[in-house]
């Protein structure tokens, strides 16, 4: 794992897709950003998500989200936890290196 | 509220930023109590959206869309992005309360949905809700949707989509790769169905338009059992929309970054 920018992306079979663009400082999440065609009410629901794993190390992700979504009562649809938390560790594995 | 009869509202094509405005001041108003909305419009000139979570730069080939002066507009409304050009637009305000299947998201989309696929479906075709939010005809697509909810209530928007000039489509709108594994290869402009190519040129024929108009706001008095009389947008609702079409869907912050002004 290093440090820098990191790109990865997931969309499970009939649902929809999530990207995510994360930058780590000493293994921790240091920045993050969720985009994509998803679904999620209300919308600030995200920017509480991404607030949630800033500074998140990587096995914490999951617990993370679930956190979140279940606290805001967000409501989902094409994107679960799971697909968002999948995102994130394809980045953190090393991703797609932006362009 | 329960026995005021709905709106029905056909507006004249407009541009996107004041689509958008007009569409958010509907959902402002329903959501302070006024009468559920069915609203039909077009596009003038054509315009690109995208999703409320989407990346401008990602979706869009922005320097396309800017040398041929076609305004990228985010949507209120989560989905993916759209090329609008021919197409009749739709959108519906409307309290949750109105029927518990508007609860949740799939719910909703399902009933507001089906009720769009039974209005194509009336001009001879066979169209049918795709879940998460499409309406397909044979596999492909003809209408895609999205929503937001306010206040208690929904605003879903979507395109009938009635003729489809693939070349512009596939300039502007990049495909994802992950989508095109999934679905054979096929970028935005190969995975669509606009109605030209169903039923011919009679698709582009006004009476074509306001055949489906009516047979949309008709769909959703059934589907929903309440009269909806024809209306028009209220003095503040236009104001409103202007507003918003100026300061939002007009804004460079909220449009590239998601930034989002104070209204």
């Amino acid at each position: 794992m290093t440090d820098g920018r990191l790109e990865a992306s997931c969309k499970p079979t009939g649902g929809k897709l999530v990207r995510v663009s994360l930058s780590l400082a000493g293994g921790r999440i240091e920045r993050i950003a969720i985009t994509g065609d998803f679904f999620i009410m209300p919308e600030s629901g995200v920017e509480d998500i991404e607030a949630a794993l800033v500074g998140a190390d990587p096995g914490a992700v999951r617990a993370r989200i679930d956190a979140v979504v279940r606290n805001r009562g967000l409501r989902l649809a094409g994107v679960s936890p799971a697909s968002i938390a999948e995102a994130v560790r394809r980045a953190l594995e090393g991703g797609e290196r932006p362009a | 509220m329960s026995d005021t009869p709905w709106r029905g509202i056909i507006t004249p094509p407009a541009p996107g930023p004041y689509n958008m405005g007009l569409d958010y001041a509907l959902l402002e108003s329903v959501a302070g109590g006024s009468a559920p909305v069915v609203r039909c419009y077009r596009w003038a000139p054509c315009a690109i959206t995208i999703g409320y979570f989407q990346d401008p730069e990602r979706e869009v080939d922005l320097a396309a869309a800017a040398r041929d002066g076609v305004a990228v507009i985010r949507r209120v409304t989560g989905g993916g992005a759209v090329f609008h050009d021919c197409e009749l637009t739709y959108s519906i305000a409307l309290p949750e309360r109105a029927s518990p299947e508007l609860r949740s998201i799939a719910g909703s989309y399902d009933m507001i949905c089906g009720a769009v696929a039974r209005a194509i479906s009336r001009l001879g075709i066979d169209a049918s809700f795709a879940p998460v939010n499409d309406i397909i005809v044979g596999g492909r697509k003809i209408s895609g949707s999205a929503q937001t909810r306010c206040g208690g209530a929904i605003l879903q928007h979507g395109t009938v989509l009635i003729d489809a000039d693939r070349a512009r489509m596939s300039a502007y709108l990049r495909a994802d790769p992950e989508k095109s594994r999934e679905r054979d290869a096929a970028g935005p402009a190969e995975r669509v169905v606009p109605l030209r190519d169903l039923i011919g040129d009679r698709a582009l024929a006004p009476e074509t338009y306001s055949t489906l108009c009516d047979a949309i706001i008709g769909s959703f008095a059934g589907t929903f059992g309440r009269a909806i009389e024809p209306s028009s947008p209220t003095g503040p609702e236009s104001q409103r929309a202007a507003a918003l079409a100026r300061d939002l869907f007009g804004d460079d912050d909220w449009n590239a970054r998601r930034i989002r002004p104070p209204l």
